[in-house]
């Protein structure tokens, strides 16, 4: 008895945190899980009932393995005096003691135990397991939170989803006939489409096109006829399953969008849509390499082409269709070759491909160009094909040969000269690099890049650009390079001269120590004192296309210049080539050619020149009438009036009437080639027409229609309205005149 | 009346009488006493018989009436003290305040309560109609809050074939969320236009009218997805009389070649005339019949609307020929010139002047019409030349930085309108037709000969109403004929304007709802009378208006009009009764105990 009473308060504890902890345990999993399951679902998405499961699939370990982690059954007295002793010193470490049965404890322990027992009864109880329980709480919260919340992040929806709905809420207002029991519309799409044939309990269809249509039409009492009308204008007859009137078949194949209406005996049943899907051809999309690609020289002879084909339903095949041109001028011959993708094609919907086009295996000599494009063929035969790349391979022995150079006016022969020249001198030290010391290979492609430099900073100048304070002699290596060039260009290398010195102030100690061997120069000399500045034009000689390219020809220079001195002289051949490439481009932008050609003049016959007599001229007169060819415009406007008319009156009168009947065949006609806009229009249009039940509603959507059919209206110049001049007025505007009123009239 | 000197003569005798009593008496002691007591009991007797009354001034108050009307809220009506009234059935019935009684007839019963002198209304106020029937009370006008919604709405309701329906007004928006406004019609919305700020907004909504004939077509307001109104813009169309267009070209060019072929399309009449040589010409007669135009003469020219030519043409035309120009257009002919350098080889071109400017250089040219946001899509060449406008001159079209290129000046009775858009048919070729047309609409339009209406109306309330009165004013060119108008085929009997002999007016009463006939001298017109409940904010404010300058307007003719006034006032009979009384005391009192 005393043993419970004493422990009263421990054993209550125990019950009430065991029942805490599980509750904690289970909120937490199914906070976390739920958060899980929505992440899962999110990105992988499928069923609509496939997130519980997902659920359950999280939640059963989750909770297994919270509770092993935190075990509820755990929780007992011992723990709860120890927890309790920890927490409130002033249980004295005795809280145990409270457990004991009274009788097998000694006097002192007794006394203890009473004592405790009364302050057990004081302390407040502990608040932890209720706050841990609080916080598995919010977890719980927080997860669902989260779980709602990712779906509306973003969304992997799929079409079909999309589309069901639509249909579905066409179908409540499409209105049947009540002669008819029940019908099925059968549409099989075209093979090429991969679709399976489906079954639908409406009239109005959306399919492919080529699609099989297959009414089943099935009566509530023996029907004569029954016809399918479509378009208004084609009328097939239906003939029943044995005879009896009750059961209707009928096939069609669609190719053309349009409506149809079913004739039971003559009672019309409403217009009906055929909505038609067309089949897109193959789109590509090349994404390398670009429209232009020039291979130059030490570059790969090989193009990599990446592209990417996608279709609706499935492609069937794809090609390079490949065209080279070789020989120039007269000379040019071209040969065609296709390029086949070494792939399966399967009829995937959408496909990446990769090609890689050895141009040497095909043929192809520097100088020559090739003209590509891609081919691709759907499942349903239709082809299509992308824009025209072309790649070309730079012929170096056109850009070294001075065609064109010697007969023109040469406007930077100098420095184009000097890269040129800078190749030869690479190839020469190539050709001679087995020969001569490696010491001297090393030397020799220094003072290339030396004078690779100079060019550079020569051309850098034309860009305004500041030259920098370092490397090397530049005076020396140009009249170096300057004896290397021809005596003809003397002058305009005297010119460059002026530039060096005006470019490099700080030169000045460093040209001193040199011995210079322009004795007698004057104007050297007084150059060297002289303070001279930039031109001002120098600065802004160029446009920016002009300046972009002289500053790809220096990327060039600099690269190149960076092999030579590193001895990696074959290396630099690419780029003093590239350079060359770019400076003869550059050149050949400020020139014009014209060939030269023959001319034969016809003799000219005395007799026959004009004598200036104006006699014999006549003067031409034409006079036409324009024709409007039909009245349909007029006719539309006028149908508009009278049916707007017809809101206040609820009756047409005859001439409007015969106005309205008029415009059906414009109706007609617009609604069997586009349904989804004129279709209702055209039932709105029936309903006018068979009573004086139509409503405003239906007002509106015919004159909607008739709107769009006259299309955009375009202002016309008119004649301007002036109120009715009467004499008073006139008289007036005279005395005005007469007057010679303020503003001088 | 003879009572009344009857009375006096009889108090008067009964005086003499007693005063020769008290004469003969014996005791003479306290005779002036008695005698003055006598008196004194006469005149007290004779004022008990005829009281007298004095005038008061006093301010008047008593007796007023507070008029009601639409607009008033529940809690004006029960703070009102007094007797309130209202004219309005409908409001009336809305209300339902058992104190509110209906008066169907104001005037009527103001006639029959004279001593009915003071009036407050409140409300919106009422139509100036029975405004004026109260302009002996003195009113007071407490007007309600300013309507929300659409106060005010104007459009051009008789339009020609292919021309821009404009409507304007003002909406008065005071909710949170924004208003969207649409001009609806024939099932399309034309135009719309959202308002989000609390106020008054000027709006514009445009729209080209696909009918010919008489259509209704609504301005409706939405906020989310409720109606705040859904008001009528009646619009009629009529057929466009084409122009009749005179191009004479020094040359032929793409201009000239596309601008004929845009008029013959439209089936205008033109006359094409380019030059071959001296005397020599090529000559198309587009939808019209051949005639001779080697000479350009006055007869030729009153027959056009448009006359089109270039400088070089006008160059090598005769000195009688720029004569008959020159008369044509002070006569009402338009008169479009193409310029092309900048310098001027003729007198009309001399006086549009021109200057370079380098500004677009290697840029296409981008134009639009001045004051206008639109602008056309840039066509591509570049434009050097502009023109310097005058102070008599009115751009036309305008580069989009401001820079004239065409400009316009009135001459005589015609306009002369000078343009340096070399070609615009490169629209055309770019398929921006729209932009084209739009263009040589606008110029064409503005330059092209006027014609004058042989007769013209105004209708007076500009929105009639079912049941209102209508006051048509008709404007004719003929002199000395009465005018012929004729409403829903009744003839009315219209009144020459005693001041301006060409004007006529009718009155008649709107009585059928929409589209009404009407023929002025045999000719139809339609007008379109609205029900009560179109354009209802718009009345409201209109009420409002007239209402507070009606009473402002009588404020300040009436400064003098007494606000208080005299009343008669009888004095108290007490007043003669007592000194009576004292006198026959002292009289009776003296016999007995003195």
């Amino acid at each position: 008895m005393l043993d419970q009473e004493i422990g009263k308060r421990i054993h209550d504890w125990k019950r009430q945190w065991r029942i805490f902890r599980l509750l904690q345990v289970i909120a937490v999993s199914i906070g976390v899980s739920a958060f899980l399951a929505a992440v899962t679902l999110h990105l992988f998405p499928s069923g609509s009932n496939s997130g519980a499961v997902l659920f359950f699939c999280f939640f059963l370990p989750i909770l297994a393995i919270a509770g092993l982690k935190n075990p509820f059954w755990k929780i007992t007295e011992q723990r709860i005096s120890r927890y309790l002793d920890k927490q409130y010193p002033e249980l004295e470490e005795s809280t145990g003691i409270l457990l004991k049965p009274t009788a097998e404890l000694s006097v002192l322990e007794r006394l203890q135990q009473q004592k405790i027992n009364k302050v057990i009864t004081e302390i407040p109880v502990p608040g932890t397991p209720l706050k841990n329980l609080g916080w598995a709480i919010l977890i719980l919260i927080a997860g669902f939170g989260l779980g709602k919340a990712i779906p509306a992040v973003g969304t992997f929806t799929n079409g079909a989803g999309a589309v069901l709905p639509e249909i579905a809420g066409k179908k409540a207002e499409e209105r049947i006939l009540p002669e008819i029991e029940s019908f099925a519309l059968r549409v099989s799409p075209p093979a090429y489409t991969g679709m399976t044939e489906r079954k639908q309990q409406q009239f109005t269809v959306k399919a492919a096109t080529g699609s099989v249509l297959k009414w089943e039409i099935r009566t509530n009492e023996a029907v004569k006829k029954l016809k399918l009308i479509f378009n208004d204008k084609q009328v097939a007859s239906l003939t029943s399953l044995n005879g009896e009137g009750l059961e209707w078949h009928f096939a069609k194949t669609v190719h053309q969008p349009g409506f149809y209406q079913i004739e039971l005996d003559g009672k019309k049943s409403d217009l009906y849509q055929i909505e038609l899907i067309p089949d897109l051809p193959v789109t590509i999309r090349i994404t390398q390499p670009k429209p232009h690609s020039t291979i130059d020289f030490g570059q790969p002879q090989r193009i990599s082409l990446v592209l990417q084909l996608t279709d609706d339903y499935g492609i069937k095949d794809a090609s390079i269709s490949a065209t080279m041109a070789s020989g120039k001028g007269e000379g040019v011959s071209f040969t065609e070759k296709k390029l086949l993708f070494n792939t399966n094609f399967n009829n995937s919907k959408a496909m990446s491909l990769n090609k890689t086009i050895d141009l040497k295996s095909l043929g192809m000599k520097p100088g020559d160009e090739l003209y590509f494009f891609v081919k691709a063929l759907d499942n349903h035969g239709q082809a299509s094909r992308s824009d025209v790349y072309f790649v070309s391979i730079v012929d170096t022995a056109e850009l070294m040969s001075m065609a064109g150079m010697t007969n023109g006016v040469n406007l930077v022969p100098e420095y184009f000269r000097s890269q040129r020249q800078i190749i030869m001198d690479t190839e020469k030290l190539l050709d001679e690099q087995s020969k001569i010391t490696p010491e001297a290979f090393k030397n020799r492609s220094n003072e290339l890049g030396i004078d690779q430099r100079l060019l550079r900073l020569r051309y850098g100048k034309f860009l305004g650009e500041e030259t920098e304070t370092a490397i090397g002699t530049p005076h020396n290596h140009d009249h170096e390079e300057g004896h290397k060039e021809d005596e003809k260009h003397e002058e305009g290398h005297e010119h460059e001269e002026g530039h060096d010195h005006k470019e490099g102030e700080e030169h000045h100690e460093e040209k001193e120590t040199k011995t210079t061997e322009k004795f007698g120069d004057v104007k050297a000399i007084m150059d060297s004192y002289a303070h001279k500045h930039d031109i001002a034009e120098d600065a802004t000689f160029f446009e920016p296309e002009l300046k972009a390219q002289l500053k790809a020809v220096l990327t060039e220079m600099w690269s190149s210049e960076l092999q030579l001195r590193t001895y990696k002289t074959r290396d630099a051949l690419p780029y003093e080539y590239k350079a060359l490439r770019l400076l003869k481009d550059l050149q050949q932008k400020s020139r014009a050619y014209v060939a030269k050609t023959t001319v034969k003049v016809a003799q000219l016959k005395e007799e026959k020149r004009l004598s200036g007599e104006l006699d014999k001229i006549t003067q031409p007169l034409q006079k036409s009438a324009f024709e409007q060819t039909d009245q349909k415009t007029a006719l539309l406007k006028k149908a508009l009036s009278a049916l707007e008319n017809r809101k206040t009156t609820s009756t047409f009168n005859p001439e409007e009437l015969s106005l309205i009947r008029e415009t059906e065949k414009y109706m007609v006609v617009a609604a069997s080639d586009n349904p989804t806009i004129f279709l209702p229009a055209l039932k709105s249009w029936r309903k006018l027409m068979t009573g004086s039940k139509g409503s405003e509603k239906d007002i509106s959507t015919v004159q909607a229609a008739i709107g769009k059919m006259i299309g955009p209206e375009q202002p016309m110049p008119q004649q301007p309205i002036a109120p009715p001049a009467s004499a008073l007025y006139r008289n007036y505007f005279n005395q005005l005149r007469k007057g010679g009123g303020a503003n001088g009239i | 009346m003879e009572f009344k000197y009857i009375a006096i003569l009889l108090c008067l005798i009964l005086g003499v009488f007693l005063s020769l009593k008290e004469w003969r008496r014996s005791n003479k002691a306290r005779l002036i006493w008695r005698l003055a007591a006598s008196y004194l009991a006469i005149v007290c007797f004779a004022l008990f018989i005829f009281p007298i009354s004095y005038q008061v001034k006093r301010a008047e108050r008593p007796h007023e009436l507070n008029v009601l009307t639409e607009g008033v809220s529940k809690d004006t009506i029960n703070s009102l003290k007094g007797r309130i009234v209202t004219t309005d059935v409908r409001f009336d019935q809305a209300l339902k305040v058992p104190r509110l009684s209906l008066l169907p007839d104001l005037s009527y019963f103001l006639k029959s309560q004279p001593d009915l002198n003071h009036l407050n209304i409140y409300g919106y106020g009422l139509p100036a109609a029975q405004l004026a029937e109260l302009k002996d009370y003195q009113l007071n006008f407490h007007p309600a809050a300013q309507p929300e919604g659409l106060i005010s709405g104007n459009w051009n309701s008789r339009l020609s074939d292919a021309e821009q329906l404009t409507l304007q007004g003002v909406y008065h928006h005071s909710g949170a969320l924004p208003v969207k406004l649409f001009l609806q019609g024939l099932g399309a919305n034309l135009d719309s236009v959202t308002i989000k700020t609390k106020g008054e907004h000027t709006f514009s909504l445009k729209g080209r009218p696909k009918q010919s004939g008489r259509a209704v077509y609504q301005v409706i307001a939405l906020q989310g997805k409720d109606t705040l109104a859904n008001e009528p813009v009646p619009v009629q169309v009529q057929p466009a009389a084409p122009l009749k267009v005179l191009m004479l070209a020094a040359y032929p060019d793409f201009e000239y070649k596309f601008l004929k072929d845009w008029f013959f399309e439209k089936k205008y009449p033109v006359i094409f005339r380019s030059r071959i040589s001296k005397d020599k010409y090529s000559t198309d007669f587009l939808n019209t019949e051949r005639s001779n135009v080697n000479k350009v003469t006055v007869t030729l020219l009153s027959k056009i609307d448009v006359l089109i030519l270039d400088e070089d043409e006008l160059a090598a035309l005769s000195g009688a020929e720029l004569a008959a120009i020159n008369t044509a257009v002070d006569g009402g002919l338009g008169l479009f010139f193409r310029l092309t350098g900048l310098k001027a080889s003729s007198a009309i071109g001399r006086s549009f002047s021109r200057y370079e400017s380098p500004g677009l250089k290697n840029k296409s040219l981008t134009i639009g019409f001045p004051g206008e946001e639109r602008l056309f899509h840039p066509l591509p060449f570049e434009q050097l030349l502009f023109l310097k406008p005058g102070i008599n001159d009115q751009p036309l079209v305008v580069e989009n930085t401001g820079k004239v290129l065409v400009n316009s000046r009135i001459s005589g009775m015609g306009k002369v309108v000078a343009a340096l858009v070399p070609a615009t048919y490169h629209w055309l070729l770019n398929g921006q037709a729209a932009d084209y047309s739009a263009f040589w609409s606008e110029i064409m339009t503005h330059t092209a000969r006027k014609t004058y209406l042989s007769e013209s109306w105004v209708m007076e309330p500009a929105k009639p109403m079912a049941r209102q009165r209508l006051n048509i004013t008709v404007d004719q060119s003929a002199a000395n004929k009465a005018a012929l108008v004729a409403l829903n085929g009744s003839r009315l009997s219209p009144l020459q304007n005693p001041e301006l002999p060409f004007q006529w007016q009718a009155t008649s009463w709107a009585t059928e709802e929409g589209w009404n006939r009407m023929s002025i001298n045999g000719k139809t017109e339609f007008f379109y009378v609205y029900r009560e409940k179109d354009w209802k904010t718009e009345n409201q404010v209109a009420k409002l208006k007239v209402t507070s300058t009606f009473i402002k307007a009588q404020e300040k003719s009436r400064k003098s009009l007494e606000t208080s006034v005299l009343i008669e006032k009888p004095v108290s009979l007490w007043w003669f009764f007592i000194p009576f009384l004292i006198a026959v005391t002292f009289l009776w009192y003296e016999t007995k105990l003195l």
